[in-house]
């Protein structure tokens, strides 16, 4: 694998070194332009137009988006400085955002990360909040970036006290944002939106830049005029510059005036310490998801680091996050060492989720109507750019939605449907490894009898659309109900009862038997006790309770020890049987009673779920040390395919009978 | 970057990394076979394929052509598409092209770099039928030639030279400047049904007629000024068309219309035309109907904020709107100024007032202005009892330099 990358380099880079000879930049087999010093490379002037395909004009068959002064979003892209005052104001307006300036670029620009989510670091019910890094436009001519994360800062601040999902998220997860980390870079691109040196193949400097500006003699910044082209080409390309795979697997260039330079050692550019810095104000030990958003190409390029689980809780995530977009993005692992990226860091040296976003397009402007020419993927019609920020913004809320805590019951009220007494209650009290469950009421509940069942649950459970009506969250397939049973585990299973509801179930008003923190944490609905239930004397009735939350994970089933995640996966995160899990499993924790006589006392003993009872799998083998295992995992990579042929075979062969 | 004369890519078998595609081009392929024994045997070779083409030389061909000889026939064959292009030969470019198509001496890769360097040229003229004919030809040619393309470690092919795309391209052009054409004429002639064509036309056909807009006289533009006018108001998309009539003839209640009623992209672009001296004394209302739709208001108050270097009345309004929906705008617009005057104003705010989204606004303005006299009132008001409390904590973070 690795030694493919190394042959393959940077984009086309290889087929220009193959193809006939004509004026104007040459690349050697590694992607690098042979000739940077040749007047006929370096000083040509390129630039993009809506139609004049003409002499050094480069044809997108689109308007060229130019800047656009608003500090709000608008069809089109934001210069830098209306998007630093949006940030700004985004922090003067709300008590829940701060702002940090966590370093310096190279031209001494400040670089800004903000804090959004409530000022404490504790969830509700205090335990520890996690936190999730977001960072942006570390390559600058990649303009979807700080408008994709804008747009999350911008809805993460609106929602904040929403009642709903953007309250949940405030107080349960820190969300750092660095919207725009390449600033230098970035103004660069702004500076000259339509112009560019060089050649169309590889585009650089001006609106095409994509490193940093670091002048690799002097160690200070190149000049800012393109037509200075002595210093078009240099710079550090940041996305190479992180210790994880650092100058290895061939994606990366010692060579200065190389796109993917990677500068002389990792976390050399003061942009990185920035992020870095950026990752501490959490501090990054509570870090549980990175995202870096660049684009284009519409894919989660994620580094699976070889920790099985972390590899497989990233993978699960990433699949949740594409369903948002109806798998428009798609999902591309990389099983190597890593190639210096910061996700690469995060990965490895964090063990936390952690990819490189990159958005649409997918192939470049032709995918709107315009040309395949000169990298015009980089220059999405400012027409698509309100829809492109809208849908990838709702992919990471779904993520931050996902890793921000696992869903959990904490509370469980049962009243008499006609009476309005309460028969049992009970809830989780307490944080951390002291939580524990407190039955506040618990009297018989009477065959025959009719009973209101309220749940409460610690995020909001489902979604509602622009109408106000309980739906899935987008791409997400959740059923609008969950699945509930009143065992009697004494009784054959016969007697168990189904409690059913619908979406209408779930509370979106406060007050009592209505939703518990936030709206839609809380559900309520109706059931009864068969009267032909054989239960003269108190018989034990657990209630099993399944439910999915919006990204479809299933309960924490044993609540007593606090979710986290620690060590490249989720602590106390038990599923039915009590085994920590990736997904949950089913909450058997709240035992009423049966008996005749409303005024009977509760039985003896501990009663459970039959799932629950029922001897636990065989659990998997034991996560690899990350970076250790591999060994022989080549041999069954080359035995799969035969063996899914072979099936194939067999079925066939059954189709044709 | 792979040359596929040979062996053209099939579907997804040279994605790596990718899913759907590559499992129903070859496992589709596999199932259709006689042999279960072959089939296996087909699939380990297959896979065992797809690794090695990954490790082929990136440079092979399989045109049987020497290398030398090839560039020579490249170099020359492109070089005659340089020399029709700057030539303006339409004709003689049609039949190169013609030619192009069925020339043998070329490798895949060569042949279709030239196909498609060709057709961009081709946009650049005026199409005579032959031309326009072997470039619609070209619309349904499917590329070959595929670059490999590295992006964080991940490797992808992708059609190199997408030589359909180009004649698209081209076909566009050509249809708009067809349409320009006939604009130019309708406005010559002072045609009363141009608005309404351009109402029914193809979006590549309403280009032509903005730009025949554009290269317009302001008094065939004047003809059609109140038609445009009443389209608006009817909610018809004719803003793109009133924009330029309204700029070019200086129509100030047109152009309130367009701010008003026109498409959001349309009033946005429109904004930026907008300076005291292009709209003399109608400027700073222009940006107030503008700042009245709230997708383009902040657009609409910065603008105001650059008439407010010199007019007293725009930093009025934007004082006005501190403490609004579009408060942040206008602080940030009165940042911008880094002006003293402003700045005692927005201190009167700070000091005098209660409204705390006001004076959070205010806030906003003198952070954003960077002067040592707004960071002084910055660090004066935090210190302040009489500063709320959440606000004195919010502020000292920002005086950090």
């Amino acid at each position: 694998m690795a030694s493919r990358l190394r042959a393959v380099s940077l984009a086309i880079a290889a087929f220009l070194w193959a193809a006939p000879s004509y004026p104007a930049c040459q690349f050697n087999s590694a992607g690098d332009i042979s000739n940077p010093n040749d007047p006929s490379c370096r000083d040509v002037q390129l630039r993009y137009t809506r139609s004049d395909d003409s002499g050094n004009n480069i044809a997108l068959g689109y308007d060229v988006p130019f800047p656009v002064e608003s500090l709000t979003g608008v069809d089109g892209f934001r210069s830098y400085q209306s998007l630093f005052e949006q940030h700004q104001s985004l922090d003067a307006e709300s008590s829940l955002v701060s702002s940090e300036i966590v370093g310096q670029t190279i031209s001494g620009r400040d670089i800004w990360a903000y804090r959004v989510g409530d000022p404490d670091d504790d969830q509700p019910d205090g335990s520890p909040e996690g936190v999730a890094l977001v960072n942006g436009t570390i390559h600058a001519r990649e303009w979807q970036s700080p408008e994709v994360v804008t747009e999350l800062f911008e809805q993460l601040t609106e929602t904040a006290t929403d009642g709903g999902f953007g309250q949940y998220l405030s107080d349960n997860l820190d969300v750092v944002i660095v919207p725009v980390l390449n600033v230098d870079g970035f103004l660069q691109t702004q500076r000259y939106p339509d112009r560019m040196t060089a050649d169309e193949q590889q585009p650089r400097d001006g609106r095409m830049r994509r490193k940093n500006v670091r002048h690799p003699t002097t160690g200070t910044a190149i000049d800012e005029d393109i037509d200075q082209t002595e210093d078009n080409f240099f710079g550090v390309d940041l996305n190479r510059n992180n210790p994880d795979g650092f100058g290895q697997n061939g994606s990366s260039s010692s060579n200065p005036i190389s796109l993917v330079y990677r500068a002389g050692a990792p976390q050399s550019e003061p942009e990185i310490q920035a992020l870095l810095v950026a990752a501490e104000l959490a501090p990054a030990t509570r870090l549980r998801m990175y995202s870096d958003v660049h684009s284009f190409s519409q894919i989660f390029f994620t580094p699976l680091t070889g920790d099985a689980v972390r590899d497989r809780i990233t993978r699960d995530l990433v699949t949740r996050m594409r369903r948002v977009s109806g798998g428009k993005y798609r999902y591309g692992p990389d099983s190597s060492s890593g190639i210096g990226l910061t996700s690469d860091y995060f990965a490895r040296s964090l063990r936390i989720p952690s990819w490189t976003l990159e958005t649409e397009p997918l192939r470049g402007g032709i995918d709107y109507g315009g040309t395949d020419h000169g990298h015009s993927g980089f220059v999405l019609p400012a027409s698509e750019v309100a829809r492109m920020r809208d849908e990838v913004a709702a992919m990471l809320l779904a993520g931050l939605y996902a890793q921000a805590d696992k869903p959990r019951l904490i509370a469980i009220r049962v009243r008499d449907a006609a009476t309005e007494e309460v028969r049992f209650e009970a809830e989780w009290q307490g944080t951390g490894s002291g939580r524990s469950l407190k039955v506040i009421a618990n009297q018989a509940l009477v065959p025959g009898g009719r009973y209101r069942l309220w749940l409460g649950f610690n995020k909001p459970m489902r979604w509602r659309d622009s109408r106000g009506e309980i739906a899935n969250y987008p791409g997400q397939s959740v059923p609008a109900f969950a699945a509930i049973r009143l065992q009697f585990p004494a009784l054959p299973v016969e007697h168990d009862v189904t409690i059913s509801g619908d979406a209408d179930a779930w509370r979106a008003q406060p007050g009592e038997d209505g939703f518990f923190r936030y709206r839609d944490d809380a559900l309520i609905t109706e059931f009864t006790v068969p009267a032909s239930l054989p239960a003269e004397g108190p018989i034990a009735g657990v209630f099993s309770i399944s439910a999915r939350d919006m990204t479809d994970y299933g309960l924490d089933a044993d609540p007593s020890s606090e979710v986290d995640w620690q060590g490249g996966r989720w602590t106390g995160y038990e599923n039915t049987v009590g085994a920590n899990s990736e997904t949950g499993g089913t909450d058997c924790n709240f035992v009423a009673f049966v008996a005749a006589d409303p005024g009977a006392t509760p039985p003896a003993g501990d009663e459970t779920c039959r799932i629950a009872a029922s001897p636990p799998p065989v659990p998997p083998p034991p996560p690899g040390d990350p970076g250790t295992g591999g060994g022989g995992g080549g041999a069954i990579f080359w035995m799969l395919p035969p063996m899914i042929l072979i099936a194939l075979c067999r079925l066939r062969r059954k189709w044709r009978r | 970057m792979q040359d596929a004369a040979s062996s053209p890519p099939v579907g997804g078998d040279t994605i790596k990394g990718g899913s759907g595609p590559y499992h129903k081009s070859v496992i589709g392929d596999l199932m259709r076979r006689p042999s279960c024994f072959l089939t296996i045997i087909a699939a380990v070779c297959c896979l065992c394929a797809t690794t090695a083409l990954a490790d082929l030389p990136l440079t092979t061909s399989a045109d049987p052509v020497p290398a030398g000889i090839m560039e020579v026939s490249y170099q020359r064959l492109s070089g005659k598409t340089t020399r029709l292009a700057s030539d303006r030969d339409a004709g003689g470019l049609a039949r190169h092209l013609a030619k192009l198509k069925s020339e043998r001496g070329l490798t895949t890769r060569e042949k279709e770099k030239l196909l498609h360097e060709t057709v961009r040229a081709a946009s650049a003229l005026d199409p005579v039928p032959d031309l326009r004919r072997e470039v619609e030809d070209m619309t349904a040619y499917r590329s070959q030639t595929q670059a490999l393309w590295n992006e964080h470690g991940h490797t992808e092919r992708r059609i190199a030279y997408d030589i359909a795309a180009a004649a698209r391209h081209a076909l566009r052009v050509w249809n708009e400047d067809d349409a320009r054409r006939y604009a130019k004429a309708a406005l010559d002639r002072y045609n009363t049904d141009l608005i309404e064509r351009y109402l029914v036309a193809a979006e590549t056909d309403r280009r032509g007629i903005e730009t025949a807009f554009r290269e317009a006289t302001p008094g065939q533009l004047a003809f059609h000024g109140q038609e445009l006018e009443d389209g608006l108001h009817a909610g018809k998309s004719v803003g793109a068309l009133a924009a330029i009539a309204a700029r070019k003839t200086g129509d100030v209640r047109l152009m309130h219309v367009v701010l008003a009623e026109s498409s959001t992209q349309v009033a946005l672009e429109s904004l930026s035309t907008i300076d005291a001296i292009s709209w003399p004394g109608a400027a700073t209302a222009l940006f107030m109907t503008a700042a009245r739709r709230p997708e383009i208001a902040s657009a609409a108050l910065l603008g105001l904020g650059r008439l407010a270097v010199s007019d007293m009345d725009a930093r009025d309004i934007l004082l006005d709107n501190l403490g609004g929906p579009n408060g942040a705008s206008a602080a940030a617009a009165l940042g911008r100024l880094n002006d003293d005057r402003v700045i005692a104003q927005l201190k009167d705010v700070l000091f005098l007032e209660t409204d705390e989204t006001r004076v959070r606004h205010a806030l906003l303005a003198l952070r954003l202005s960077g002067s040592s006299s707004a960071k002084a009132i910055l660090a004066d008001f935090a210190n302040q009892p009489t500063t709320s409390p959440d606000l004195a904590s919010e502020v000292p973070p920002w005086l950090r330099d």
